[in-house]
């Protein structure tokens, strides 16, 4: 039988497109890999009985809470607009080497590690009349484990002494690694 | 002249007794041609060496994924996006060359492709460990999967792209916005099945299911009640029914469910509280009586699926009145023989003669 080598190219053509699709998924964290910086990030204790879904650990980031003071003026004052949007999250360094919240910005800040993030919700603030806590979800809150290996790292999760390694590059983050507090 | 489609089986048998005809010259061999030529095979639909090399398909793509997914921690991420960019490749390819010869193992090879393309997607997030909605991979392999199906004219490979965006569609409902991607993807489904299906009424029936969850969706996105999507819902199961049904059958069909499914919540008190008005519980009462009186009407031209909501609306009336009042075994009990009498009238619809195909639906 012959090849309709025109039918072919159409063939190709729509390979290409789950190939692309792939290489998409992939581009972001290989350049974060190979270009970007690395950061440590402390993680709260987390309430166990949503803890391990299926076969990731949940992480329950310190920097996922960000108080009404760090927000940006712009941020501060139309807090419900930003609700559900991205927001840029410069961070800084502490004594002990994580990362922690700097300051939470409408724009890229032009230097310094920062993470995209989505004000993901609010919450009241009291006593300081329309002022809210924002969560913040980075995706970078989930860390995939191996089937049925996962158990000790839940409970160090638990324990609140697990630290995130993230390589990040651009407000691009991905979790390249977890470790045990003082492990390192 | 326009050539009449029949089964593959029947084709083969014309094609043979013209044969023996023409060879105990009752005709000649210009008649058998013509003979012939007034038919075509229709394409051929799942036979069992299909529906085997399917199923055989399905399987190495999932013991890939599998064995990919059990090893993860001892395979370098580099070596396992090889594995999974060759493995999209390769079963592709060697499955177009095959289909020269064996079209149907070819294709099976073609299903594996698209298996460790969706494997792929999950794989890679695992991989980097991106928390993103479990949706946006099922629109992402939708989306992959969509020209494969339009390039081989492939009927399965369409149902499946057609069913992961149905997974995202619904996981995503009331989350982050209008989805507008959604609608993009779902205009080309529609004219993928206008152009490369000839509007196979079975597509059109799952694309419109799309467009309904997309309706909700933006309804519930702008703020709307849930009222308004079931009235949005009912009304154009009103106008499928009545209306467009006139062009494409099955939309008589569609547009009874959607009237059904639709009416189903709105004979719910809760849904009409979101009028400013305390008839709530009248007005859902009201609405369940003419919506039952409708289809049992309809029930009397043959509609079976009529006869579905006449079951349901009472089934629903007398588990929200009687539950709460019965003993559990009595309940059930009646519950069960209401059951068994509905299955009966089903059985008695169907059997009675003269009822067209298309009325029984």
């Amino acid at each position: 039988m012959k090849i309709d080598y025109r039918n072919s190219l159409g063939f190709v053509l729509a390979l290409l497109i789950p190939l692309l699709i792939l290489g998409g998924i992939a581009y972001k964290p290989l350049v974060a890999k190979a270009q970007g910086e690395e950061i440590l990030l402390a993680t709260d204790a987390y309430d166990p009985r949503d803890l391990f879904r299926g076969d990731y650990v949940h992480l329950n980031l310190e920097i996922s809470r960000a108080t009404y003071d760090l927000l940006s003026k712009e941020i501060f004052y139309n807090t419900e607009k930003y609700n559900d949007s991205f927001v840029y999250v410069l961070l800084k360094i502490d004594q002990n080497g994580y990362h922690s919240i700097d300051t939470v910005l409408e724009k890229p800040p032009s230097e310094g590690v920062y993470l995209k993030a989505r004000i993901s919700g609010l919450r009241e603030t009291s006593g300081f009349q329309k002022s809210y806590s924002v969560y913040l979800n980075y995706g970078l809150e989930r860390y995939y484990v191996q089937e049925n290996t996962g158990e000790e790292l839940q409970y160090d999760s638990n324990d609140g002494i697990l630290d995130v390694v993230v390589r990040t590059y651009k407000g691009y983050g991905y979790v390249e690694r977890l470790r045990k507090r003082d492990a390192e | 002249m326009k050539r009449k489609t029949i089964g593959s089986s029947s084709y083969r048998f014309i094609k043979n007794e013209t044969a023996y005809l023409e060879r105990i010259e009752v005709i000649d061999h210009e008649t058998r041609t013509r003979i012939v030529d007034a038919y075509e095979p229709r394409e051929e639909g799942m036979n069992y060496i299909r529906i085997i090399l399917t199923i055989g398909a399905i399987l190495v793509g999932l013991g890939i994924i599998s064995f990919i997914a059990s090893n993860w921690k001892e395979i370098g991420n580099s070596f396992k996006l090889t594995i999974i960019v060759l493995g999209v490749l390769g079963f592709a390819a060697s499955g177009r060359i095959l289909e020269e010869s064996y079209p149907r193992t070819g294709r099976s090879l073609v299903y594996i492709s698209v298996m460790i393309f969706g494997a792929g997607i999950f794989l890679i997030e695992q991989m980097y460990n991106i928390s993103i909605h479990f949706s946006k991979s099922f629109l992402l392999w939708s989306l992959g999967v969509l020209p494969m199906a339009y390039v081989l004219k492939d009927k399965l490979i369409f149902v499946f792209a057609n069913a992961l965006l149905l997974v995202y569609g619904i996981g995503n409902l009331n989350y982050h916005g209008i989805e507008w991607v959604y609608l993009a993807l779902l205009i080309v489904f529609y004219a993928v099945n206008r152009f490369v299906f000839e509007n196979n009424p079975y597509f059109m029936f799952m694309e419109n299911i799309l467009a309904a969850i997309w309706v909700i969706d933006v309804i519930e996105e702008l703020g709307g009640s849930g009222l308004l999507a079931a009235c949005v819902i009912f009304g154009s199961g009103i106008s499928m029914k009545y209306v467009l049904s006139r062009h494409e059958r099955v939309l008589a069909l569609q547009g009874n469910l959607f009237m059904g499914i639709s009416g189903l919540f709105l004979t719910f008190k809760g849904i009409w509280t979101d009028l400013d008005f305390s008839y709530g519980g009248e007005t859902a009462i009201v609405f369940g009586i003419v919506l039952m009186a409708y289809f049992l009407m309809d029930t009397k031209k043959g509609r079976l699926s009529s006869l579905f909501f006449v079951c349901i609306l009472i089934f629903r009336y007398y588990v929200d009145s009687f539950y709460d009042f019965m003993p559990k075994s009595m309940f059930f009990i009646i519950g069960g023989l209401i059951l068994i009498a509905f299955g009966y009238t089903f059985e008695r619809i169907r059997k009675k003669e003269g009822i067209g195909y298309e009325n029984r639906l």
